[in-house]
């Protein structure tokens, strides 16, 4: 075992760590700032220049608040639950690959923390631990509205999963590999080798899948204000229930970074060989990454204030009587026409 | 470093397991079985099948046990019933356990295990893909009508009947 | 973690590149040095998971830390009424288990069936290029069986969270009685 190899992966874990927490604390500000323009409001504006300065603010305020645990609630599990959930929610950008490569020391560093030959499948299993974290807090809880916020969550969780599953099984066709960096390579050169011109309907699936699985809405069931309170994690204060803010943005920003990995060509900036450029180029391609990333970002904050939300039986409707059959009917399209055209 | 990771895995996969066990609720004893899936997953990265590892976690711990879970929570009035699964008849369980564990050890270390050379797989899921449409396509299809069987008689016995 | 360090080099099947650098029809030169940047890199599976076990490590440090510190920050004085269970200002009634809709378990058991099923999917579609129209036919036996299984929980209302009361107002009754209301259960 070198230990330039071992301190390069430990600079890597620590930057990715790193560049997840300031992502999360700029889409929290974006997130109030942007909502407040949307409805003709300031929005945050008093902390620093601009309010830009709110988020940390915010994070001390957390800090210094007092933590309760109901007295009605089970302890172990209670503390638990939030590590649960946040914990994948960090692990998923693990596998993204967030730009090409740079050489440093003379030795090429991929821009990646870990190149899992199974990444997308790695990324579906973790989301599915997340459903954990939450119908851990809503029991532990032993409130109401955490039960049932926990329950519903759930269960709206998994009927979406599976059509996430079957619109990635289609992409997984075209780049015949589950590394995510074989599916960037698939998506290589002009605009219209992206994915996103080769599987609208894919896209189109995942992207509404997406929604649901971070809870956002229109699918912000789980949380629906006006009847759970705050669902699952109504019982949580302070810290805690910061962990179970971060997660949720930490979640929306792998979905974001996923869509673009899946179907935007991930780092790929069109029409431009980034590897021959040297370090311009893995510049270049970093941000053509946290550009795409930023766009989604921002549809999730134009989404919320655009639609609203949907009903439990229509949602569950949605996921399994629309979005699934439409996913296998585009499995087999897909599978259909690559046949076709290997017969010529 | 390889071998102190290696035993904190089995480790937990061991330790949840007893809570597992040994715990007086049914839901503890469902929630430390997450953790055994977790440590079972790791097992399976140190054997070097990682298509595997992912599975274990996507179809356990995002399935059965959400199915579990959801089993115990949907039962009725399930705190007035104490839950619990308290052993009894330790002595002779006992016994049974002791002897088990002694057939078992014997035949782990009688039998003549096969050795294989420690080279990493290229692509597991290329290679599971290919055997599963070549080489074991009966059971594959077996399979589909096994899980339609499942569905169908899964869903009847859940259903209300008027 | 490095025993198995750079055992293995990248996997890359020639054929697949080739058969892009048709398909895609421009931009092949690009295509070509990229890719082969990324196959110098070496690749261990034990150096891609210990990477992640050092992920799953700082995330324990990151959820816990805090919190012991926030110990020692942060005032503490709970009294009953503080730690009450939340009910919008009303004493707290009953207790939080309250009987939950089936629903909930069959749609769990719909989802495992298929969960299985999108798994077999996964390595299908990774060797689908490969062996072309046999596994195509093959993986279409088996998701036509199981769109039986999915016809069939459609057909018995599984799927709808609201049941019509089905027996209400059929046949020569139905245009003599109204449209019956959805029965909500919970």
């Amino acid at each position: 075992m070198d230990l330039l190899g071992f301190i390069i992966i430990l600079v890597k874990v620590l930057v990715v760590f790193a560049a997840t927490m300031i992502t999360v604390m700029g889409m929290i500000y974006a997130e109030r700032r942007v909502s407040a323009f949307m409805q003709g409001r300031l929005g945050p504006n008093r902390v620093g220049p601009k309010g830009l300065l709110q988020p940390i603010a915010d994070g001390i305020k957390f800090f210094m608040k007092e933590d309760l645990i109901p007295s009605g609630a089970d302890k172990p599990i209670f503390i638990l639950a939030p590590a649960i959930l946040l914990i994948p929610a960090l692990m998923t950008f693990a596998v993204i690959p967030f730009g090409s490569s740079i050489t440093i020391f003379g030795r090429e560093i991929a821009l990646q923390v870990a190149d899992v030959n199974v990444g997308i499948l790695y990324i579906l299993a973790l989301t599915s631990i997340g459903v954990y974290g939450i119908v851990l807090a809503g029991w532990s809880s032993n409130s109401k509205y955490s039960l049932l916020g926990g329950l519903r969550s759930s269960a709206q969780l998994i009927s979406y999963e599976l059509a996430m599953g079957l619109a990635v099984v289609s992409i997984i066709l075209l780049a015949g590999s589950l590394r995510l960096n074989d599916i960037i390579a698939d998506q290589q050169g002009y605009f219209l080798s992206w994915n996103v011109f080769k599987q609208p309907l894919a896209f189109i699936i995942f992207l509404v899948a997406v929604y649901a699985e971070t809870n956002r809405l229109p699918f912000d069931l789980t949380e629906a204000e006006q009847e759970l309170v705050g669902g699952y994690h109504t019982e949580y204060s302070s810290l805690k229930f910061a962990m179970f803010f971060l997660a949720e943005y930490a979640n929306m920003i792998t979905a974001a970074a996923l869509t673009v990995t899946l179907f935007f060509g991930g780092w790929d900036v069109p029409l431009l060989d980034e590897s021959s450029l040297g370090l311009l180029g893995a510049i270049l391609s970093v941000l053509s990454f946290i550009l795409k990333m930023a766009f989604f970002l921002f549809l999730f904050i134009w989404v919320r204030w655009t639609f609203p939300r949907f009903r439990y039986d229509q949602l569950m409707r949605l996921g399994w009587k629309v979005l699934l059959p439409l996913a296998l009917v585009n499995i087999f399209l897909t599978g259909g026409y690559l046949t076709l055209t290997a017969m010529k | 470093m390889v071998d102190i990771v290696f035993w904190i895995i089995v480790g937990i996969t061991i330790g949840s397991a007893f809570m597992v066990v040994q715990s007086k609720s049914l839901l503890y004893s469902a929630y430390a079985l997450l953790f055994t899936f977790v440590g079972v997953t790791g097992l399976y990265v140190f054997l070097w099948a990682d298509f595997l590892a992912v599975v274990q976690i996507v179809v356990y711990v995002g399935g059965i046990l959400v199915l579990i879970i959801f089993g115990i929570m949907l039962t009725n009035k399930i705190t007035s019933v104490n839950i619990s699964h308290a052993s009894v008849q330790k002595g002779i369980g006992g016994v049974v356990v002791l002897g088990i564990i002694g057939v078992l050890g014997y035949m782990v270390f009688i039998t003549p295990w096969n050795q294989l050379a420690a080279t990493e797989p290229e692509q597991t899921s290329a290679t599971i893909g290919r055997l599963l449409m070549m080489d074991y396509l009966l059971p594959f299809e077996v399979a589909s009508l096994l899980l339609l069987g499942a569905l169908i008689a899964a869903t009847t016995l859940s259903r209300k009947e008027n | 973690m490095g025993i198995a360090f750079g055992l293995i080099s990248g996997s890359f099947p020639s054929e697949k590149y080739v058969r892009n650098s048709i398909s895609l029809s421009c931009g092949n030169l690009k295509y070509y040095s990229k890719f082969a940047d990324s196959k110098r890199v070496k690749k261990s599976m034990y150096r891609d998971f210990g990477t992640i076990f050092i992920f799953i490590f700082l995330g324990i440090v990151l959820v816990y830390v805090p919190l012991l510190i926030q110990k020692l920050v942060a005032p503490s004085n709970p009294n009953p009424d503080k730690l009450a269970t939340y009910e919008c200002g009303e004493e707290s009634e009953g207790s939080a288990w309250v009987q939950f809709n089936i629903r909930f378990y069959v749609v769990a058991l719909i989802f495992l069936i298929f969960d299985v099923e999108v798994v077999f999917l996964f390595p299908w579609a990774v060797v689908f290029n490969e062996l072309g129209m046999l596994a195509f036919v093959e993986m279409a036996i088996f998701l036509i069986i199981l769109l039986i299984g999915l016809a069939y929980v459609w057909k018995k209302s599984d799927l709808d969270w609201v049941k019509y009361n089905v027996k209400y107002g059929r046949g020569r009754y139905a245009s003599l009685i109204e449209k019956p209301k959805p029965v909500q259960e919970s």
